[in-house]
């Protein structure tokens, strides 16, 4: 949630109402309902395991987080250099393999320098200060894994994602960009590699991020799970 | 004498203050007028000096202020020092494997070989005190050992932000180990840039020309995106089509973590 919320130790009235507010504001959000049909409430979201976290694309070959050892034989295709499109803004993400068909917000940075997160637990939104999928770079799109006021989130079931799974993105200019999942990682937030995630890259791609990694100590996630995808079609 | 309506406002506040305040792998760059612009290198080998790492920086460009982030390993290692400098006013590009000379009867490239191609230092990557060229050797304060981790907010000079904003700017790091023993050793000779350390103190190690970043704001690491309302209570509230409902048990939960976060709040 990106609502400023009041500091402790001045409790007014006002926090009160604030709190308030947000939770008619998840509520709303709540009655969209794009997650009827996912698994409860109370389970934890699935996290990215060995088998399914892909390969890096090449030009990250000197990537600080070393592959897995990979268990299948056949070797990943390499990106395929699908040519770029124009600049568009991203309106919709459809990723049919895990039920998410989501309208997109539009998120910038914090003050803090960090990324704005979605207002609408429901909802991913797509970070202006990237660029827009399937432009040439890394594109990147968040999503909650969870929230109070909807229990799983859009991406809850992101880390269940494999890779060669479809991810579509329509854009303003009513084209779809279509990628194809390479890679899926789960990083501390301590050594979030940021070039990794962030970096340049020769073709279209994107990221996709959620939370991860739940510390039931500190009662907060302690990593971030990123998909890697390029553009196909 | 606080109420108890007062306490547990503080109570509501403080469980609520975490989801407005996402952790930031660094400090975040100050707000300044001058837009921020990103510029990243990959940092590769120089293959002729037998060298195996690799690594990455990334420059945050405010005016003259430089957020400087390096990350790379593979280096030698124990408490082998490795000079890093931004080189500038050169090709903006790293030497080639075929631009080895002798030395000391081994063929390697040192820094004045490269220099057509990478320039002069323009800033010296220390870890503490002047940045200048006149630091370029200061061997106790660079970092040391096989990997580097390396982060600091620097004034550069104009001349230095003026060559990342063309293309000309180069991330080297020094040091390698061309025979192989762990050490630096005068197997290549004495280095050019002062006779009392050994070649393989000074030649060059990892090299990446810094280019723009895709991204026209770089965010500050990762994503505060979950607050754990699938993970805080071990009931399995049956989550149901509709929106209402999915919606109402949320709250429910989310009554729950924020007892459960008051708890043991800090």
């Amino acid at each position: 949630m990106t609502t400023t919320v009041p500091r402790a130790g001045h409790p007014t009235r006002r926090t009160a109402v604030v709190l308030v507010v947000l939770a008619v504001a998840c509520m709303a959000a709540g009655t969209t309902a794009i997650l009827a049909g996912t698994s409860g409430g109370g389970t934890p979201p699935p996290q990215p395991g060995p088998a399914a976290m892909g390969q890096m694309p090449d030009h990250m070959a000197g990537s600080a987080m070393p592959a897995p050892p990979v268990t299948s034989s056949s070797p990943q295709a390499a990106p395929s250099g699908t040519p770029a499109l124009p600049a568009s803004r991203p309106t919709r993400l459809d990723i049919p393999a895990i039920g998410v068909h989501t309208d997109l917000l539009d998120l910038g940075l914090n003050e803090d320098g960090s990324l704005e997160v979605p207002g609408k637990p429901l909802q991913a939104g797509w970070f202006h200060g990237s660029p827009t999928p399937g432009q040439t770079g890394p594109a990147v799109i968040l999503g909650h894994v969870d929230s109070y006021a909807t229990g799983p989130a859009v991406f809850y079931r992101l880390g269940a994602m494999k890779p060669h799974q479809q991810i579509r993105v329509t854009r303003v200019d009513r084209t779809t960009a279509v990628f194809t999942v390479d890679a899926v990682r789960s990083y501390p937030k301590k050594t979030f590699p940021t070039l990794d995630v962030y970096g340049n890259t020769p073709d279209p791609e994107l990221r996709l991020i959620t939370c991860s990694d739940w510390n039931p100590h500190t009662h907060s996630y302690q990593g971030n799970t990123i998909v890697y995808a390029h553009l196909t079609t | 004498m606080r109420s108890t309506k007062t306490r547990v406002l503080t109570a509501i506040a403080v469980a609520a203050t975490p989801l407005a305040l996402p952790a930031a792998a660094w400090a975040a760059p100050a707000s300044t007028d001058v837009p921020w612009v990103t510029y990243q290198a990959s940092l590769d080998r120089i293959t002729a000096n037998h060298v195996t790492g690799s690594g990455k920086a990334m420059v945050q460009l405010s005016g003259n202020t430089a957020k400087i982030t390096v990350t790379a390993s593979g280096l030698v290692g124990g408490a082998s020092p490795h000079a890093m400098h931004i080189h500038v006013g050169g090709g903006g590009v790293c030497p080639k494997p075929s631009e080895a000379k002798d030395h000391n009867g081994h063929a390697s490239i040192n820094v004045a070989d490269a220099m057509k191609d990478y320039g002069m230092i323009g800033t010296s990557l220390t870890t503490s005190g002047d940045s200048t060229p006149n630091s370029a050797l200061a061997v106790t304060r660079f970092p040391s050992g096989s990997t580097v981790d390396y982060s600091r907010t620097l004034e550069v000079t104009d001349d230095v932000a003026a060559n990342l904003k063309s293309g000309k700017a180069v991330l080297v790091i020094h040091g390698i180990d061309y025979n192989g023993n762990g050490k630096y050793d005068s197997v290549l000779g004495a280095s050019e840039l002062d006779k009392k350390l050994p070649a393989e103190a000074t030649d060059p190690a990892l090299c990446g020309a810094f280019t723009t970043s895709q991204m026209a704001s770089m965010p500050n690491g990762a994503a505060d995106t979950g607050d754990g309302a699938t993970q805080a209570h071990g009931t399995n509230t049956g989550m149901v089509a509709g929106g209402s409902a999915a919606a109402l048990i949320g709250l429910g939960a989310g009554g729950y973590a924020l007892r459960r976060r008051s708890a043991t709040a800090r």
